[in-house]
This record gives C-alpha cells, sequence and structure tokens, in this order.
C-alpha cells in the first residue's frame, strides 16, 4: 500500500477503488458472518439506492446512534455516497444528550436500533420517535432489527432493487460532525471532510504497515474518531479485515483476538487493562496480535510496558482528537523503548505542531505549553458554532488542543496533561499526570486520578482519587507515605478518596470534571454535640486578624485542640442543635471554610451562624436525620445544591431543608457581596 | 389578625402594610453598626464590591471597643484601618476615651429610637430592643452589604411573647429575669424568633434592668427581643436628645407560637454556671463555690444604675485578698457620673481596678484573662467554654449585686451576707 495513492480522494471512491482491488477478500466480519469487499460494495450501493428514495439531499444531516456492528459501516459508506453528513451519536449517552444533538444538527433522517436490555433500559427507538414529535427536520427514523409501524426498516432500504444515484460527494465536502465537549461542558460538533479522513487512515496504515492480511479488531465505538478513522478506514485503506466487536466488554474481547486472529488491535488504555485484568487473559490467546494503537487518555507507560510484555506485540502510542480527524503524532514500530513507551511519537507526515506560553508565544522544544496543531487533518470548525470556533482555530489555521506537551529536543511529543489541569497550588504547579503515575505504581493500587479542587487558603489543593485493586486492604495513610517518599512536599495529595471505578468518557479519559465534582463533595465527617458556639469554633483571643489562614490555625480549637491536626481538608463537621450560638462573628464559619471543611452539617443552625455561612459560602445543610445517621469517621458526599446527604459508608441518604429561594437566589449570583454588586448595577440600591 | 411588634416594624421598614413570618424582605436600616473586630472585616468586603460607596454616612456607626485601649499590634492595625476608612467615607467612629461599649454609647447618644431598625455587626445589637427598636446582630458581610445598599435581608421572624408579672424582690434585678427565662426556655429556645416581652411588671422595670434583658435575648437564640416603648422610655429618649421614634405596639390578637409567664416576684439572685447561660441556678444554692476574679460592669451589666448596685453592697468592704475585681463601666458618660457620685472611690477603696469602658474580659480578649481552672463571678453575658480566656477556666453568670457580694466573699454568695 503506498499511502500518497489516498491522500486526495473521498471515503466513497475509496471504497469503490478497494472494492475492485480486493474484490472477495474478506473486509467484514459479525459473529458468523463475512462480507467481502465486492458483497460490502454491492450492498452499499443498494442501502444508497434505497436511502435515495428519502430525498436526502447532499449537505444533509443523517443521524447514527448505533453500537459497532456491520451495519453502521455500510451505513457509513452509503450516506458518503450520497454526499451527506453523518452524525454519529455514541449509544451511552443519555436520552437528553441525544435530543439536544439532534437539535442542534437538525437531520433529516435518523438510524437507530432498540436494545433496553443491553442498555440498562434505554430504549433508542422508542427515545427518537418520541424525539420526532420536537423535532420538524427529523423526517425519517430507520431501524435496525426491529419492525416498527413508525419507521423504515434498514433491511429494506438495503434490499432496495433501485439505482443508486450517481457519487455526489467531493473530496473536500464535510462528512462527519463528531461532538466532544469544551471546556464548557457544552458539546461542540467537529466537522470533519472526506480527503482528511482518509489521508488520515491511509498514513496511519502506513505507520502500522499494515497489509491485506492484517485483521482489525473492531472495538472503539464506530461513533468517534479512534472507531472511524484509523479503525474503519484504516482497515479499508489497508485492504484488511476488520472484525466487529458489537458490545465491548473485555472477555468478548479476548475471546474475538483468539477466533479471529486478529493481528491489529487499537483501544484506549482502560481496555487493554481491562483485558489484562480479565481471569481468562492469557499471553497465548493474543498470540496473533502484531500491533495496534493505545490512545484517547493517558497512557500510563506502566500499562504500556505490560502490554507489550504479556499480550506481546508491538504497541504504538498516538496523540489526536477529534478536531483532527484524528490522529496528529505517533511513535513508529522502531522507536527505542522510551520513545515508544513514554512518548506519543513524531508528527504525522504534513500535519505541523508547535508549543505555545499562556501569551500565544511559540516556545523551543522542551518546554511546557500548549500543543497546537496545523494540517490538512484540522477541521473545519464547529457545526454552526463560531465562538467557539474562534476560540480554537485561528486565522492561519493553527488548532488550539487545550493539551499541556513537550516537544522535546530529539522529536517525540510528550503530554503532560490538560491546559487548565495544572494544579496551582499555593504557588507551585503541579502536573497530576506525575503524580497519578506515582501513585498507580503501588502495588496496592488499580487506578488513579488526582485532580485539583478550590481551596480558600491555597487556592487549589490536590485530591487523589484511588481505585484499590479487588481483595486488597490499604488506608490513606499508607498510599499518602509511599507518595510522600517520591514527590515533592507539595504535590503529595492533600486528600485521597477511594472509589469503586473511575468516571470516564467513551474514549476512556477520565472525567474530571465529574470526579473534581465528586471529590468537592466528598469527605469523612467529624462529630460534635449542641450548642457549640462560636468561642468554641474559634475563640476570641484569635479573632485579632482577619487573615483566614491564620484563623484556620484554631478552627475548633476550644471544642477539640486537635481538630485541625486530625482532620483532612474536604472533611465535614456533624453536629447537634444550634451549631454556631452566641456572638455574631463571621470568622466562625471563616475559619471553618479556611480549615477545608467543606460543608457542616447540623440538626439546627444559630440565626446569625447561618446567614454568615451563606454570605460567605460555607455550605451548611440542615438535616437531624442526617446527624444521626452517621458516624463519627463515616464517608460522606453531599450536593449543595438540592440538600442531599449521602452516607457512603452505611449506605444511607437523607434530604437537608433545602434554602429558601430568597437565599437560592444570593447563593446563585455567588454570595452576598455579588448581590449587592448587581443591585448596584441596575441603580436598584 | 393582628401583627406582633417585629411585625410591624419590619413592615414599616420595607413600606408594606404589613408582613408575615417567613416572608423573606430587603429592609431599609436607621443605623449600620460595627465594632473593630466585626468593622475590619466589613471593611474588607464592602471594598471587594465593585462601585461601592457608603449609602448615607450620617447611618453608619463604627465603636472602637472590643480589643481596645489596643491590646496589641494587630488590634492596632486593625482599628487604625477602622480609623482611616471612617475618616475615608465621613462615617462616625467612636474612639477611645470619647466611646463606650456600643451597646450602652449608643442610646445614650441619642442614635437609636423606638421603631428603628438596627443592623448591628455584634450579636448583642437585640439590646436595643429595650426602647422599642429592632436591632439585630449581623456578620461582617452582611454589614459591607447594608453599607453600601441600606439595607438588610431577613426573614420576618415568628414572635415569643413572654409576659412578666409580679415585682422584684430585693437584690433582684433584670439580669436574674432573663437568666429565669433564658434557664426556661432553653438557649436555644427563641432560635430565629423574635422575643416580646411584655406584662404588668413591665412599667414597674427601669430602663437598665430592660437593657439588661433585652441585651441576653440572643443567648437564647432570638433575633432580636422587643419591649413596646412607653412613657419611660419616651422620657428617656427625650434626656438623650434622641429621635422621639415611632412608638408601636403589638395588636392584641397578634399570634405568637409561644407564650411564656414568668411571676417576677418569686424569682431569687440567680447565677449561670458553666458552660451555657441556659444553666441557671439560684445563686444561695451553689455552695461553696471558691472564685479568683469578678468582672462588673460590661454592656451588660454596664450602665449607671449597675455601678450604683455594686457600689451598694462594696460600700465599706474590702476585696476578698485572693480575689481580683475589674469595673468596667460602660462608657466615658457612666464612668464620669460614677466618678461623681463617688462610686468609683467606693471600688477604688474597696480594692477594685476600674478600667475604662471596653469589651476585653467578656470575650478573653484582655482586662481580666483567665489562667487554666480560674474561675470568675461576672456580670458579663456568656460563660461558654473559654470564653473569658484558658478552655479550662470558667465563667459564672450573676447581677452586679452578686457579684460583688463574691467578690467579698471570695466564694459565689448573696449580698443579703454582707450588707
Amino acid at each position: 500500500m503506498r499511502a500518497e495513492a489516498f491522500y486526495d480522494t473521498n471515503i466513497h471512491a475509496l471504497l469503490a477503488t478497494q472494492a475492485e482491488a480486493f474484490d472477495d477478500r474478506p473486509y467484514l466480519r459479525q459473529a458468523d458472518q463475512t462480507w467481502t469487499y465486492a458483497e460490502t460494495f454491492a450492498l452499499v450501493e443498494r442501502l444508497s439506492a434505497g436511502l435515495q428514495e428519502l430525498d436526502l439531499k447532499p449537505g444533509e444531516r443523517f443521524a447514527v446512534v448505533l453500537p459497532n456492528l456491520a451495519e453502521f459501516v455500510f451505513t457509513y459508506f452509503a450516506a458518503a455516497r450520497l454526499g451527506l453528513i453523518v452524525v454519529p451519536i455514541n449509544v451511552r449517552r443519555t436520552k437528553e444528550e441525544v435530543i439536544g444533538l439532534l437539535a442542534k444538527t437538525k437531520p433529516k433522517a435518523m438510524l437507530t436500533f432498540s436494545d433496553p436490555v443491553a442498555y440498562r433500559g434505554m430504549d433508542h427507538l422508542s427515545m427518537a420517535l418520541e424525539a420526532r414529535s420536537n423535532l420538524p427536520d427529523l423526517q425519517h427514523v430507520i431501524a435496525l432489527g426491529i419492525e416498527h409501524p413508525d419507521c423504515l426498516a434498514w433491511d429494506q432500504l438495503a434490499a432496495s432493487p433501485g439505482t443508486p444515484p450517481p457519487a455526489r460527494c467531493k473530496h473536500e465536502d464535510p462528512f462527519l460532525i463528531l461532538h466532544n465537549l469544551g471546556n464548557s461542558k457544552k458539546p461542540r460538533g467537529a466537522v470533519l471532510v472526506h480527503h482528511a479522513l482518509v489521508r488520515n487512515a491511509a498514513d496511519i496504515a502506513a505507520r502500522l504497515r499494515c497489509t491485506p492480511e492484517d485483521v482489525f479488531l473492531g472495538s472503539p465505538p464506530f461513533s468517534n474518531t479512534f472507531g472511524f478513522t484509523p479503525t474503519i478506514l484504516s482497515c479499508t485503506v489497508s485492504g484488511a479485515s476488520l472484525a466487529v466487536l458489537p458490545r465491548y466488554e473485555p472477555k468478548a474481547a479476548l475471546d474475538l483476538i483468539e477466533s479471529a486472529a486478529i493481528t491489529v488491535h487499537h483501544g484506549v488504555p482502560t481496555m487493554f487493562a481491562l483485558e489484562l485484568h480479565h481471569p481468562e487473559f492469557r499471553t497465548e490467546r493474543c498470540a496473533s496480535l502484531r500491533t495496534g494503537i493505545m490512545s484517547g487518555a493517558f497512557c500510563p507507560p506502566k500499562l504500556v510496558e505490560r502490554v507489550r510484555n504479556e499480550m506481546g506485540f508491538n504497541l504504538i502510542l498516538a496523540y489526536g482528537l477529534t478536531e483532527a480527524s484524528p490522529s496528529v503524532t505517533m511513535t513508529r514500530l522502531d522507536d527505542g523503548p522510551i520513545t515508544a513507551t513514554q512518548t506519543v511519537g513524531t508528527p504525522m507526515e504534513d500535519v505541523e505542531i508547535k508549543v505555545i506560553d499562556t501569551q500565544g508565544k511559540t516556545l523551543p522544544g522542551d518546554e511546557e505549553g500548549e500543543l497546537c496543531v496545523r494540517g490538512y487533518n484540522v477541521m473545519q470548525g464547529y457545526w454552526e458554532d463560531e465562538q467557539s470556533t474562534a476560540q480554537v482555530l485561528d486565522s492561519e489555521g493553527w488548532l488550539r488542543t487545550g493539551d499541556l506537551a513537550v516537544i522535546t529536543a530529539d522529536g517525540p511529543v510528550r503530554i503532560l496533561g490538560r491546559i487548565g489541569e495544572t494544579i496551582k497550588r499555593g504557588g507551585f504547579g503541579i502536573h497530576p499526570r506525575s503524580v497519578e503515575m506515582v501513585l498507580r505504581s503501588h502495588p496496592k493500587v488499580r487506578d488513579a486520578a488526582v485532580v485539583g479542587i478550590p481551596d480558600m487558603i491555597y487556592g487549589q489543593i490536590t485530591c487523589a482519587c484511588i481505585v484499590r485493586k479487588p481483595d486488597v486492604h490499604m488506608e490513606a495513610k499508607e498510599l499518602l507515605e509511599f507518595a510522600g517518599e517520591r514527590l515533592a512536599d507539595y504535590a503529595v495529595p492533600d486528600r485521597l478518596l477511594f472509589f469503586e471505578s473511575l468516571p470516564r468518557v467513551g474514549s476512556g479519559a477520565v472525567r474530571k470534571d465529574v470526579l473534581r465534582d465528586l471529590a468537592r463533595r466528598r469527605g469523612l465527617a467529624w462529630k460534635f454535640g449542641k450548642n457549640i458556639d462560636t468561642d468554641s469554633i474559634i475563640p476570641a483571643r484569635r479573632c485579632n486578624t482577619a487573615d483566614a489562614n491564620e484563623l484556620a490555625k484554631y478552627c475548633m480549637e476550644d471544642a477539640d485542640p486537635e481538630f485541625v491536626h486530625k482532620m483532612q481538608r474536604g472533611d465535614l463537621i456533624v453536629a447537634e442543635t444550634n451549631f454556631g450560638c452566641g456572638s455574631s462573628r463571621e470568622v466562625a464559619p471563616l475559619c471553618i471554610k479556611a480549615a477545608g471543611i467543606s460543608a457542616v452539617i447540623a440538626k439546627s443552625f444559630a440565626r446569625i451562624f447561618f446567614r454568615n455561612a451563606i454570605n460567605i459560602g460555607l455550605p451548611i445543610l440542615e438535616c437531624p436525620q442526617a446527624v444521626d445517621g452517621i458516624e463519627a469517621g463515616d464517608e460522606i458526599e453531599i450536593e449543595a445544591a438540592s440538600g442531599t446527604i449521602h452516607n457512603l459508608t452505611r449506605g444511607t441518604s437523607f434530604q437537608a431543608t433545602p434554602y429558601p429561594e430568597f437565599l437560592q437566589r444570593i447563593i446563585e449570583h455567588g454570595g452576598l457581596l455579588h448581590y449587592v454588586e448587581q443591585r448596584l448595577k441596575e441603580g436598584n440600591p | 389578625m393582628g401583627h406582633t411588634l417585629a411585625e410591624k416594624i419590619l413592615a414599616a421598614k420595607c413600606g408594606r402594610e404589613q408582613v408575615s413570618p417567613g416572608e423573606f424582605i430587603n429592609a431599609k436600616v436607621d443605623l449600620v453598626l460595627a465594632s473593630e473586630l466585626s468593622g475590619v472585616l466589613a471593611i474588607d468586603a464592602f471594598e471587594q464590591i465593585e462601585g461601592s460607596k457608603v449609602f448615607d454616612p450620617q447611618k453608619i456607626v463604627l465603636v472602637m471597643d472590643h480589643f481596645t485601649p489596643n491590646k496589641d499590634i494587630k488590634s492596632a492595625e486593625i482599628v487604625k484601618r477602622c480609623r482611616e476608612f471612617a475618616r475615608q467615607c465621613g462615617i462616625q467612629l467612636y474612639d477611645i476615651g470619647r466611646a463606650g461599649i456600643m451597646h450602652i454609647l449608643l442610646p445614650e447618644r441619642g442614635l437609636v429610637s423606638p421603631g428603628d431598625l438596627i443592623a448591628g455587626a455584634d450579636s448583642h445589637t437585640c439590646t436595643y430592643g429595650f426602647i422599642g427598636a429592632f436591632g439585630t446582630g449581623i456578620g461582617s458581610t452582611d454589614a459591607a452589604a447594608a453599607m453600601a445598599l441600606g439595607e438588610l435581608w431577613l426573614k420576618v421572624p415568628e414572635s415569643i411573647r413572654l409576659e412578666y408579672q409580679g415585682e422584684l424582690q430585693p437584690w433582684v434585678c433584670g439580669k436574674d429575669i432573663i437568666l429565669h427565662t433564658i434557664g426556661r426556655i432553653g438557649v436555644d429556645g427563641a432560635r430565629y424568633q423574635a422575643i416580646e416581652m411584655s406584662g404588668p411588671a413591665m412599667p414597674h422595670l427601669s430602663m437598665a434592668d430592660r437593657f439588661t434583658m433585652a441585651n441576653m435575648a440572643i443567648e437564647a437564640g432570638a433575633k432580636t427581643a422587643l419591649i413596646p416603648a412607653d412613657e419611660k422610655t419616651q422620657a428617656y429618649v427625650q434626656e438623650r436628645q434622641g429621635r422621639p421614634g415611632i412608638r408601636m405596639t403589638p395588636d392584641p390578637d397578634a399570634e405568637y407560637t409561644q407564650s411564656h409567664v414568668f411571676d417576677i416576684s418569686s424569682m431569687e439572685p440567680c447565677v449561670a454556671v458553666p458552660f451555657l447561660p441556659e444553666n441557671v441556678e439560684p445563686a444561695a444554692k451553689l455552695g461553696d463555690v471558691e472564685i479568683d476574679q469578678v468582672v462588673i460592669g460590661m454592656c451588660t451589666n454596664g450602665n449607671l444604675e449597675d455601678m450604683r448596685a455594686a457600689a451598694e453592697v462594696l460600700e465599706g468592704h474590702s476585696i476578698h485578698p485572693r480575689v481580683r475585681t475589674i469595673i468596667i463601666p460602660g462608657s466615658q458618660k457612666v464612668y464620669l457620673d460614677s466618678l461623681r457620685e463617688g462610686l468609683i472611690e467606693i471600688f477604688v477603696q474597696a480594692g477594685c481596678a476600674v478600667s475604662t469602658p471596653t469589651c476585653g474580659p467578656c470575650l478573653g480578649g484582655h482586662m481580666g484573662v483567665l489562667a487554666a481552672r480560674e474561675r470568675c463571678v461576672s456580670t458579663s453575658n456568656r460563660n461558654f467554654r473559654g470564653r473569658m480566656g484558658h478552655p479550662e477556666s470558667e465563667v459564672y453568670l450573676a447581677n452586679p449585686y452578686v457579684a460583688a457580694a463574691s467578690a467579698i466573699l471570695g466564694r459565689i454568695g448573696l449580698p443579703s451576707e454582707v450588707v
């Protein structure tokens, strides 16, 4: 295969060319069924003819919500032939998310399926039909594998006897709108074009030295760029075959690797970790594997080494992003061990990269900054979102990735984390990944993620979220000591929380936003009795300063002199009735907040303490049942907005008295001072 | 349906016919008040508000009374900051030598009047209820907001009616009435609520007794305490050349969440033992509680009447050798009046130290901080753990007669034992 041959083409032309060249060679394999290149081409022709009947015009959107099925692949190619723009939507997205994406992209047709048993009760077809009533543009709902009076059947469309129209796509036409979350947490749809996707796939296949003998594992979701470009397209470009895996399970993956003699195995780090940890994993079962890409999330070097050694193949690391079709850099099969395990390699052919500082100035090699990409592979922009596009794409074509990276002097790129993920703790910058690496190297740790959470004193503190290996016992102290021996003192996590698993997006990246939010709301309970007065919280003898840091040292001093030494930042105070009685001193809630207490739960609060806490932003929850249902040392999670309190240790939940609407408004304004500012601005003092 | 005094004042302050308990309102304040401790934080907060300027410099008062005369460098810096802010904004700041403890000072200067809404960044702002003003304690951020807007957000409180009947026995005063009251309803018995004090005994109670009663309403958790203004109130205000204010009375059919009736004739001198003001015991029944210090005065019992009470017991006596006694008149005027009446001489002759007005020892700041395991009888309002110094020290709250008698006896005792 010569990659250059695919540098200027489109997705329809790609299949046509390959069908001619590889004719009766197997292309797709699903369970017991196999489709050759020629059969695939013929089926796509029929499907195109069938879709043609729906009066779909070039440039119109076509949404697909399907798991990894051969029919998904056929549909991609048929849509390409008709010049449609496909909006793939991951089957694991929630109903609200799917409806939001449909409302935004206004597809004329939508293909989906129904399998509520496999998808936690979510019936995608019913959802689509329900959504249709509010989506005037959505004229056709096509169902796969199920007959429904209000839908068209995919099988019938694919059996159309009609003649397909002439190919309607041009090389530079948009083909995909792929959504991901921006910093605003609002999905943005990257618009990717035909030739860029094919060329990127061809260059990836070249780096992997793919041949028609290769068998790709169809495990990454076909609805994202990892499942599309390096999987479906790279396979097609190579004339190789693709064994689809409809629903990823580590056991199913291992079985398919063995039964289909997979040679190319792509995956996000989590997939490889799950397979290695699976009881049925054996090195011999992976004997057919030759290569594959690990990407989509940070690739821990230890995991990379294990995959190379225990799965026994030449693993490639790559860096990409949806907005770049996706591949930006890759390692090479003959890279040395350091480059191969600790970097994401060198740029793809004709893709430029640079690293810039916060002012936008280009930095020399070996300096940390934001990675930027320019080249054929960069998206056209975000779908109907000029503002978001302008935030990431400059007039010279540079795409800001939001990733913190170093281009090493000898070429390969190291990814350090997300811009903004760097935790700024009291003047020190901490890269979460370097801390995560240390934590993961502990023999009892299965997974680790480090997030920064706001703190009154340090600005931000580090919180380590840990998943222990099954059936091992480990206290926070043990791991913190371990970290203390290997990290600078300021980088040792301030808090350590244990989780059953870490929340991740489809690509495998840890949802740090979710984790940060969880970490902010979780802590251990410290119990106090009734009528804790403000003198016990902070004695007047300590009040000759307004310095919160100083006040924090004496938090709860006269109720428990050891309290500030025993508590961890993020812990909670749980008290009986009339908490905070006595003096009006605002330093009482202030010192509690400054000490790092995340919330106070009490049966009742004294009046002035209550308003002071609201005014300065210390979360307080009034809930007698919770106080009775929490023992000292229990792990508590709170949702301050809704007033829900979960006792994670005992598996119980409680509902605190909600804040009155008036106070909600003050809270929503970000505290009393902002509320006053708003009032002054409105000229309404 | 009728309205309580609290509801009437708040309705007037938000320009409405009526308000009901539970409603949130923005009410116009007649005065914003802060000490140096709460003031410095309020100033910090105020300066954070973009485009802030004080709504009316005439209606903001800063009183330097907690850690003054400056007890240390940090306190000096705090007071300095308040002083600079006041000068810059044209706000009245009461400083050492020309001031006093805020709650004694403000009524004395005619700065609070019946029917006013006073927002004070000090919990004992409820004191002003003694002349029928709605005084309520707030935090520093609240004070900053009030300085900028001239308004305070409030939840209209439910009211509790406390009815006092009968006549006081000798050596019993307002302090005993309020301690008995807190002893009955508890330190959170009036949490979030307004206390309305009335009944046939009220006309006979002096303004100083009423002062002490309203002052300690916060010790039952109350948002405010209100004693409807009467002829005595009017005369008191006139004498001090204050604004006449608006005399309001609760409606006969006003709704109260609780009503309590107290027969003050049956009350005897009492003491609140550590560590809560609700732990009220008759002074006579305490047995032999040896003491190390006595403090008489401060805001709760710092009026001239209180000085007279102490002097009445101390005259011609010497303080017990083991005991230190500190007398703190509530203001420069109380100090001067005491001097003129010869009370100061009595105190000094008895072996007391007489201090300039300050909150100092009440909150363990200075001027009489306790060591571990020391015990003090104080006419102040709080006996929390560590309140007057070391966390292992103890404070017993009492009226000025009992405090003075205890100073002489070296243990908690009754005035009848020495006079």
